[in-house]
Order: C-alpha cells, then sequence, then structure tokens
C-alpha cells in the first residue's frame, strides 16, 4: 500500500455536520404536498367545491326546466330544430292501398295511417323500441278510425309500430313500419320554454350529461346538487367538530368532576343509533316527509356527532397538562393562553383536521342516504341523494340518470377519503421525524 | 478442560437494509462452551447481526456473506425449510424485549410447549409437563400455576425466565442472548446470568451474548467484540480488550467509565453520533470521533491488524508504516 | 370476569333508558298535535283518540308510563293501523332484518378478515394494491348505488341467460338473501378489510412474530397461533359500529329489493307519522344495539385475556 507523507498526520477536526440529522421536522403542507395522491385528491376537492359554488354561473341551466321534447335523453350538443305546430284535431289521411304509412314523425307526434281493413272492427296500434326483441311493445291505442296520432313522450330514437286490425286473423293481417322520429318541438312548449323562434326553428340548448325523466338538464342539477350536497357536507362537519374541541377542551382544562360528567354525557350521545335519531329529530322538527329539511339535518348532525372531537380533544389536553414541558413554561410564567396557542393548538390542529377530512365524507353520505330515503331533501330541490332517488326509478331503462349523480358522490367521498388518508400518512411521517 | 470446537464462524458478514449498509464486513467465531460478548452503541447493528445467525432478517433485507459454518456444515445455501429445522433446535435465541417477545394472548407454558412439541415430537401433554418444569429449573416457584398465566400476568424477571425457558427448551447447541438483562432489576439480572453460565458449562453451550453493559461482558464472556457504526473495530481476549484496548473507541468507552467494577455504565458517554450509513464511508466510520485521527483515517479504510496475542484492531494506528514513519 | 359483564350490563341499561327518554322528549315535541283533520273529524273523535293514546295526560304521568310499558315491553298501538299491536310489527318484520342482517355481518367479517390477511401478507404487492383499490371503491360508493346497480346486474343477468338466476327483489328462500346481504356487508366488509390489515401488519411487525419465527413455526402455524388472534382483536372492538351500520343500510337495502324487514316498516312509519311505530321501532332498534355492542364487549372479553382477567385492560 503505498502512503503520503501526511497521512499519519493528525485529522483537522471536522465540521459538525452529524447535527443535520436533528434538523426540524419539514411542515405538514410540505410532506403533503409530495405525495401525489393527495395532489390529486386537492385538487379534485377543490374543484368540487369550486364547481359547488361557481357551477351555477359557469352553467347557468335552470335546473328545475323541463325539457319535454327531449326527456331521458343522452348526452346531447346545442342543435337547431324546427319547431311545429300543435295540431291534435288530426283526422288523418286517405291512403289508397299497400301498407302502414307514416304521414309524417318528429319527436312532437307520429302520424300514422293506414289503409282500411274492411270487416274490421277496429285497430290495436304498438309500439316497441327497435332493437328490443320481437314483441309487439307497449298497446298506445285501440281505435275505430285508420289512423293514429301518438304523441306518447317520443324520443329521437328508432320506433316499431304494429296496427293489428281487430277481429281478424290478428298474425296474417298486421302491418309494421319502423321510423325515427326527427327532433322538433311544439309551438306551445317553445312559448312555454321562452325560447326565440327564428324561421321556424329554434335553438335547443346542449345537455352534456343527458336529461331526466322529466327532461331537467342532469349537468345542472347535478351541480345545484353539488350545493346541498356540499353545504351540508362541510357545514356540519365544521360545526360539530368546532363544538367537540371546546367541549373537549372544557372537560380537558375544568378536569375533576366536571370532566367525568361530561365525558360520560359524550359516552351516552355516542350510543345513540345515529340514523335513527337523525330522523327522529327530523320527525320532531315537524317536518313532513316530502318536506325539505336541510336545516335539521345540519343540526341533528351537528348535535350526534361532537363527542369523537370532544375526545380527541380532550385527550391531547390531558396529555399536554401531564408533559413536562408545561409544567415547567407554567413554572416560567406562562399564561394559559399562552400554553392553548403554542402547545395545543400546535398538536391539535392536524389531528382535528384529519377528523374533518374524515367527516366530510360522512356527512355527505349521510346527506346522500337521507335524501335518498326521502327523509332529507325531497326531489324538487336537487341534491346528490334525491337525483339518485329519481334516478333509481328509471334505472333499467335510462341507467344514467342514476349512475351520473352516483358517480358525482363517489368521486367527492373518494377525494375527501384519500385526502384524510394522506393527511394522517403526513402527519405519521412528522411525528417520525419528530421524534428522532 | 477440554479445547474449545469451533461452533459458529462467520466471513465477511454484510447486511444492508433499505438502502443503508447496516452490517460491514463482520467476522465472529464462537466455540462450544465458551461465551462471546458483542458491544456496542445503540443502533450499531447488533440485533441485527444476531437475527442473521438465524435467518430471521426482514424480508427486505440484503445479506451476505464469504462463509457460515455452523457444526461444521455450511449454513450459506439452507433452504427456508432447513433454517427452521436449525432454530430453536440448534440455534435459539433470547430477545430483547421479554415483555414483547411473548404473544400477550397465549399462556406463558403454551408458548414453551409450543417449541417441544414442533421439535422434540412430544404429545401436547408431555410438552406442557416438560414446560412446567423448566421453568422450575430457572427456579421459578409454583410453576404449574404460573404456566396457566398470560404474559401480563407476569413480571418482567417472570417472563425474562419464560423466554429463555422457550429459548432453551430444546437443548440448543448456541445461544444468542439480545440484552437480556437490560429489562431486569439487578438482583434479577444476576440471576440470570448465573443461568446463562451453568448453561453453558452443563450443556457445552456456545453464548453469543449482546450487551451495553461492559459489567455484565467482564462476568460473563472470554472473548469480546466492539462494534462501531456495523463493524468489529475490535476483538479479543476479555483481559487483552479490557486492560489494553487497541481502538481509540475501545479506549474511549473504557475512559468513558470510570470503574469497571461499578455496574450499569452505558456506552453512550462518548461525544458526536456515529455516521449515516446511507453514503459509503471512504475511511474509518469513527474518523469525525476519534481523538487520534489521522488524515489516512478519512480516506482509506483500515485493515484488521493484530495488535497482541488474541486481540485484533481495525485502526491505522496499528499500520507497520505509520511506526515507521513516526 | 362477571364483575365486568355486569358493568357492561348496568351501562347498558342506562345507555337504553337514555334512548327511551331521547325519544320520548324529541316525539314529544313535535309541535302541533298528532291527530290531524283527517284522521278525527270531529273534536268529539279526537277527544277519543286523545284518551285511547294516553295523550291527554300530564307529559310527566305519560312519561312514566311509557317507560312502565318499555319495561313490560309493550310498545303500544299503531297510529295508523288501529288494531296492530306495535310488539307484532316488531315480531313479524324484524326477524326478517335479523336474518338479512346476519347474513350481511357474516359476509362482511368473513370477508373482511380474510382480505385484510391477504392484503397484510403480500403488503405492498400486488394483492395488497388491488385489495385496497377495491376497499376505497367500496367505501366511496353509496349502499344505495350498489344496491341499485347489484340489481341491474341481476335483471340484466336473468335477461340474457333467459331464465332467472336470482330473484330481482322480494323475500322467500336462501336465494333472496345472497345479493341483498352482499350489498349490506359491502362497505362494512371493506372497512374491516382496512382495519385487519393494518392491525395484521402492526402484529407482523411484533416481536412475538418474530419469537415465533425464532421457534421454527412455519409462516402458516405463525399465522394460525400467533397472528390470527392479535390481530383481530380490533376488528372485534369495530363489530359494534359494524353492527350499527348494517342495522341501518339495512334499511335502504330493504326498500330497493322490496324485503318486508323492520328497516322498511320504520321508513314507512315515518313517511305516514305514526308515532307509536316510529317512538317503538326506535326505543326496539337502539335497545338492541345498545345490546350488541354489550355482547360484543364480553366477546371480545373473553377473546383477550388481559380483559378478561383484570375486567378494565382497555
Ligand atoms: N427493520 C429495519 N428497517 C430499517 N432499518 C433497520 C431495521 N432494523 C434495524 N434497522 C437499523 O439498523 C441499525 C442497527 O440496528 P440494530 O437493531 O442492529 O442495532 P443494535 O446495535 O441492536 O442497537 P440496540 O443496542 O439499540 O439494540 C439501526 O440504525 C436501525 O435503525
Ligand atoms: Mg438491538
Amino acid at each position: 500500500m503505498q502512503f503520503h507523507a501526511d497521512d499519519f498526520n493528525a485529522l483537522p477536526a471536522a465540521p459538525v455536520e452529524q447535527m443535520e440529522a436533528l434538523a426540524p421536522a419539514p411542515p405538514l403542507w410540505r410532506v403533503l404536498l409530495a405525495d401525489v395522491r393527495a395532489v390529486v385528491a386537492l385538487v379534485v376537492v377543490v374543484l368540487l367545491v369550486f364547481s359547488a359554488f361557481a357551477g351555477p354561473f359557469l352553467w347557468s341551466q335552470d335546473p328545475a326546466r323541463q325539457w319535454l321534447s327531449q326527456v331521458s335523453s343522452g348526452p346531447t350538443t346545442a342543435r337547431t330544430v324546427a319547431v311545429v305546430e300543435d295540431n291534435p284535431q288530426w283526422q288523418g289521411a286517405l291512403v289508397q292501398a299497400g301498407q302502414l304509412m307514416s304521414v309524417s314523425a318528429t319527436t312532437t307526434s307520429v302520424k300514422l295511417a293506414w289503409p282500411a281493413v274492411a270487416g274490421a272492427a277496429g285497430y290495436r296500434v304498438y309500439r316497441a323500441e327497435a332493437g328490443e326483441g320481437a314483441g309487439l311493445g307497449v298497446p298506445l291505442a285501440q281505435i275505430e278510425h285508420p289512423w293514429y296520432d301518438d304523441r306518447l313522450q317520443l324520443r329521437e330514437r328508432a320506433y316499431r309500430y304494429t296496427v293489428v286490425p281487430e277481429g281478424e286473423n290478428e298474425l296474417s293481417r298486421r302491418a309494421t313500419i319502423t321510423l325515427t322520429p326527427a327532433l322538433t318541438i311544439g309551438r306551445f312548449e317553445a312559448q312555454l320554454l321562452d325560447l326565440p323562434v327564428h324561421n321556424g326553428e329554434v335553438v335547443l340548448p346542449a345537455h352534456p350529461l343527458g336529461t331526466d325523466s322529466l327532461g331537467r338538464d342532469m349537468l345542472s342539477r347535478v351541480i345545484h346538487g353539488a350545493r346541498t350536497s356540499m353545504l351540508v357536507g362541510l357545514t356540519a362537519p365544521l360545526l360539530f367538530i368546532t363544538l367537540g374541541a371546546f367541549y373537549g377542551a372544557a372537560a380537558g382544562l375544568i378536569g375533576g368532576w366536571v370532566d367525568n360528567t361530561l365525558m360520560r354525557i359524550a359516552d351516552f350521545v355516542v350510543a345513540l343509533p345515529f340514523l335513527l335519531f337523525m330522523i327522529l329529530f327530523r320527525v320532531a322538527m315537524g317536518i313532513e316527509s316530502g318536506e325539505s329539511g336541510l336545516f335539521p339535518m345540519v343540526l341533528a348532525m351537528v348535535l350526534l356527532s361532537w363527542p369523537g372531537a370532544a375526545r380527541l380533544v380532550r385527550g391531547q389536553v390531558l396529555q399536554l397538562r401531564g408533559s413536562a414541558f408545561v409544567l415547567s413554561a407554567r413554572m416560567a410564567g406562562a399564561s394559559n393562553l399562552y400554553l392553548i396557542r403554542r402547545h395545543l393548538l400546535p398538536n391539535v390542529l392536524p389531528l382535528l383536521l384529519v377528523s374533518l377530512s374524515f367527516a366530510i365524507p360522512q356527512a355527505i353520505f349521510t346527506e346522500a342516504l337521507l335524501s335518498f330515503i326521502g327523509m332529507g331533501v325531497v326531489p324538487p330541490t336537487p341534491s346528490w341523494g334525491s337525483l339518485c332517488n329519481e334516478g333509481i326509478r328509471s334505472m333499467l331503462t335510462h341507467p344514467h340518470e342514476l349512475i351520473v349523480p352516483a358517480v358525482a358522490i363517489s368521486i367527492a367521498v373518494l377525494a375527501f377519503n384519500v385526502l384524510g388518508d394522506a393527511l394522517s400518512d403526513a402527519m405519521d411521517v412528522q411525528i417520525r421525524r419528530g421524534a428522532q | 478442560m477440554k479445547a474449545p470446537e469451533s461452533l459458529l464462524s462467520v466471513r465477511d458478514l454484510n447486511i444492508s437494509l433499505g438502502g443503508q449498509h447496516l452490517v460491514r464486513s463482520v467476522d465472529l467465531d464462537i466455540e462450544a462452551g465458551q461465551c462471546l460478548a458483542l458491544v456496542g452503541e445503540s443502533g450499531s447493528g447488533k440485533s441485527l447481526t444476531a437475527l442473521s445467525l438465524m435467518r430471521l432478517l426482514p424480508r427486505s433485507a440484503k445479506i451476505s456473506q464469504q462463509y457460515i459454518l455452523f457444526e461444521g456444515q455450511s449454513l450459506a445455501a439452507y433452504s427456508e425449510a432447513q433454517w427452521r429445522q436449525l432454530r430453536a433446535r440448534r440455534i435459539a435465541m433470547i430477545f430483547q424485549n421479554p415483555m414483547t417477545a411473548m404473544n400477550p394472548t397465549m399462556r406463558v407454558g403454551q408458548q414453551i410447549a409450543e417449541v417441544l412439541c414442533l421439535h422434540a415430537g412430544v404429545s401436547r401433554r408431555e410438552a406442557n409437563r416438560q414446560a412446567v418444569a423448566l421453568l422450575e429449573r430457572l427456579g421459578i416457584v409454583n410453576a404449574a400455576q404460573k404456566a396457566r398465566q398470560y404474559p401480563f400476568e407476569m413480571s418482567g424477571g417472570m417472563l425474562q425466565r419464560a423466554v429463555i425457558a422457550m429459548a432453551i427448551a430444546c437443548k440448543p447447541a448456541l445461544l444468542i442472548a439480545d440484552e437480556p438483562t437490560t429489562a431486569l432489576d439487578a438482583t434479577v439480572q444476576a440471576e440470570v446470568l448465573v443461568l446463562l453460565r451453568e448453561l453453558c458449562n452443563e450443556q457445552n453451550m456456545g453464548l453469543l451474548l449482546i450487551t451495553h453493559d461492559l459489567g455484565v461482558v467482564r462476568r460473563m464472556a472470554q472473548k469480546v467484540a466492539v462494534m462501531y457504526a456495523g463493524k468489529l473495530v475490535e476483538t479479543g481476549a476479555i483481559s487483552r480488550v479490557f486492560n489494553t484496548p487497541a481502538h481509540p473507541y475501545t479506549q474511549a468507552l473504557k475512559q468513558a467509565m470510570p470503574s469497571l467494577t461499578e455496574q450499569r455504565d452505558s456506552l453512550m458517554a462518548i461525544p458526536g453520533t456515529p455516521p449515516d450509513l446511507s453514503k459509503p464511508i471512504a475511511g474509518c466510520a469513527f474518523a469525525a470521533r476519534c481523538p487520534q485521527a489521522m488524515n489516512v483515517c478519512a480516506r482509506q479504510q483500515p485493515a484488521d491488524y493484530l495488535t497482541a496475542p488474541e486481540q485484533h484492531a481495525k485502526c491505522w494506528l496499528w499500520d507497520p508504516a505509520r511506526t515507521k514513519a513516526s | 370476569m362477571i364483575a365486568y359483564i355486569l358493568k357492561r350490563l348496568a351501562y347498558g341499561a342506562i345507555t337504553i333508558w337514555f334512548i327511551a327518554t331521547a325519544t320520548f322528549f324529541s316525539m314529544h315535541a313535535v309541535p302541533g298535535d298528532p291527530f290531524n283533520e283527517a284522521k278525527a273529524a270531529s273534536p268529539q273523535l279526537r277527544q277519543n283518540l286523545m284518551a285511547r293514546y294516553g295523550l291527554d295526560k300530564p307529559v310527566t304521568e305519560q312519561y312514566l308510563i311509557y317507560l312502565r310499558n318499555m319495561l313490560r315491553g309493550d310498545f303500544g298501538i299503531s297510529f295508523t293501523q288501529e288494531n296492530r299491536q306495535v310488539n307484532d310489527i316488531i315480531r313479524e318484520h324484524f326477524p326478517v332484518s335479523a336474518i338479512l342482517g346476519v347474513a350481511a355481518l357474516l359476509i362482511a367479517a368473513t370477508g373482511g378478515i380474510i382480505g385484510g390477511a391477504v392484503a397484510a401478507h403480500w403488503h405492498n404487492r400486488s394483492p395488497d394494491r388491488a385489495m385496497m383499490i377495491a376497499v376505497v371503491l367500496a367505501i366511496s360508493v353509496p349502499s344505495f348505488v350498489i344496491a341499485a346497480l347489484a340489481q341491474m346486474a341481476i335483471v340484466r343477468a336473468n335477461d340474457w341467460l333467459s331464465f332467472p338466476l336470482l330473484p330481482v327483489a322480494g323475500w322467500g328462500g336462501i336465494s333472496h338473501v345472497w345479493v341483498p346481504a352482499l350489498v349490506l356487508g359491502l362497505g362494512t366488509m371493506a372497512y374491516l378489510a382496512r382495519l385487519m390489515r393494518s392491525s395484521m401488519l402492526a402484529v407482523m411487525q411484533s416481536d412475538y412474530v418474530l419469537t415465533a419465527r425464532a421457534k421454527g413455526l412455519s409462516d402458516w402455524q405463525i399465522f394460525r397461533k400467533h397472528q390470527l388472534r392479535n390481530a383481530m382483536l380490533p376488528v372485534v372492538t369495530e363489530l359494534g359500529p359494524t353492527i350499527a351500520a348494517i342495522t341501518t343500510g339495512g334499511f335502504v337495502v330493504e326498500l330497493i329489493f322490496a324485503i318486508p324487514g323492520l328497516g322498511r316498516y320504520f321508513v314507512q312509519a315515518i313517511q305516514q307519522l305514526d308515532y307509536t311505530v316510529i317512538m317503538g321501532t326506535t326505543v326496539f332498534y337502539g335497545a338492541f344495539l345498545v345490546l350488541m355492542v354489550v355482547l360484543i364487549d364480553i366477546a371480545y372479553g373473553l377473546i383477550d385475556p388481559r380483559i378478561r382477567l383484570h375486567g378494565d385492560g382497555r
């Protein structure tokens, strides 16, 4: 081995770089922002809250307006359609020979006429959605004259009409036609909706998420629903966590028998079956079913959900009261207020933040569930739960009416849950670093 | 007294875990009926070394060695099933903390009997009987009743004995005791040590004793290995290492305690902190804290020097080139 | 142990009293009176009705009578169906809810425990990742949506197979229980799986598992003898809230699947403002849940020797 001349001379004193290990733990938000899922969840949450409050200005369609010509339609873009006269007094057209005839087919009315069958006592008209098997479909009418005007919830899709003469050998004589009505709007509806008519045409706005079974725009309903859901989902947890925090802090700071009594009360409140009492409160406040009860819902959540936060804060207060550094700070003459601000808050706030981010999805869920069973916000007011409630009725034919609000709930709940997870993970990291 | 036979020898043992090279090029030799003490600061890698001798390291750990010979067999290529046959039966371990080393929801007697059922192939009844006998042998009065208790019902000393009973149930050839006495008060500590001593003598069992307590080392061991930042910086016979420590770290240890007869002196009293093992270390790991550090120490790893009969140290101070230079 | 059980029971009894009282006074806070014009055409009829339901007495007396009747297990007569005892309604409909709930709980507990253990065993590898994604999804989708989707799936499957594989709704044989129970248990299963996973991970890191390995036990033996029981302890404590979640979740599932359980009846009673039925079912459910929590506490004591032997180890 080769040595240098000064190899065995004394090593100059090394800078004390080992102290780096004791650098203070990074702030919570820094740890949080390093976590990809936290960032994604945070963005989603911000977007949700933003769209709940600014959404109605960005997407200004009235959630209660009914586009009768576009009931239960899938996603559509804005389009120009003809205005047709409402003419219920159509007497049919004379059809000389041949097959079932369509005189005109629009979504306002499908006019059918066919050659009269000698000796037939009357005719039965059926309608089936094309592609739905070989059956006759819904019976529309039983009539005596050889024409029919169908105005029954027509949509822009292929229908198969069948006319069967009565009293005849039905199979041999029936006539069939398949047609797709063109999207139009009746003059009356156009007037009702206040749509400006140009050259006999009006512009129907886009429905990016389709419409519901009453022809209302789903996107605007989901946005307005978000307002309700977020309102309940954010205010109730904020209120009950604040209430719980003060309650727990009071119990912990006063101590003694007061603490004992307060926490016993908390134990009992926890034991109350949550959903039952939510419903009970609503009834107790004299809200009949079918009435919207946003306020009682929030109130019930607040009255029933505070003990968690109370226990948490009380635990922290007790822990701090016993800790050596608070004792020494107290001896050094620190005031209660100073101790709370300097030692209690920094310890408790992150914990409360985590419970908040788990309480919010819980509250959104509860609101949705109650609205779903008709015990919360009820149909005319949109909320995600009540939208689901409406959507489930037409689930088999138009699943999007259920799926759209359901996805909205899931995304919101998912985002808050993931955020909560990331937050508590970040806190674990901090605690571990801090303990080193 | 017959000549000590080699029980276990390991060469160039390296363990890395989570990007840290935690145990670096360790050589160990343990003889039957003898006790080797392994001392060093907290976090120096003693427990990892011990665990590696039973292949109990966390799954993510990477381990390599030049060879590992136990009772004349190479264990390097042993499969997990073979290791299972070895554990408790031939090599057993007493873990650091008796309070957490036992399953809290299982009766103590059952936990001891479990080993016997598994390795001695006896019936459960017989195993229970033997477990009680073991506890009795370890000086627990009313052992039959104690065996039916749960860990949380027992005192630390009692638990430690139960843990020892579990370890020696199958009369292993090598016992690894990881700080067997730190959780105990002084009197119980003395009893446990006497017991371990007896086991070595009676069953010709090799003992690897990990401890912080130099007093314990002196009473128990024939040889001692001093570990610093994952490396054995000095090994040798007790009398040599204690009387004329060769490595500045060992010297500092010795200085940190006023008298070796005084018990419970910690090894913590040396200024500075151990190096960060996640980065490679160019020279001697102790250089930054060493009062006698030289330029070469910061640059190059020292070799292993024979400083006296039965005493080795990894320190540049013992390099013949330096002796010539000065 | 006896002292522990007695203490739990006493505590449970006080809680039930608290629930009964809270229920009574919330119902008496209802503004107006329960007999509107539709039900009581004349003042005379109204008087008779008030007397029949004991509403003409002072509130304190009503409360005492109510408590006495509760103690005897008598919940009074329905408001809307005047010849029906609330007890009969409960007796008729609760077993249906109970069957559904027990099935859901069994599915949730087994699924959750197995799922959590599997995820922990393959920690940070693909089974774990897949499980955690499934868990997060199951926790994030409301039960009524899952119920609706399940129903939709059954309809589609039946259509596609062109014979009824599973009934879409209603109540009857075993085939009616399966899907609603699974739907009802799914959220809980996910929650328990997550809990089991983290407690299993903690157990896997514990010293006594290392000891067990040092004994030469195989992975399976360690799992069965040392890990399972310890990892299940936190899961068992959570079963109380779980039963509450399944019970109330049952309302919706019963509604959607048209199952004649007490939950559906309760929701109907609320819609019809049937006060005695609302009070009776609330107290009944409350008492039931409290009893379940007490039973679970006792079961926990049996599993965890620390509590069995020392009363209050927690
Ligand atoms: N599972 C693990 N994952 C990551 N690092 C680990 C793990 N186990 C141990 N270490 C690290 O390995 C180093 C050596 O640990 P080890 O337990 O061997 O120390 P020790 O000498 O036994 O200390 P003590 O005297 O405190 O028991 C420590 O720095 C520790 O942080
Ligand atoms: Mg150790």
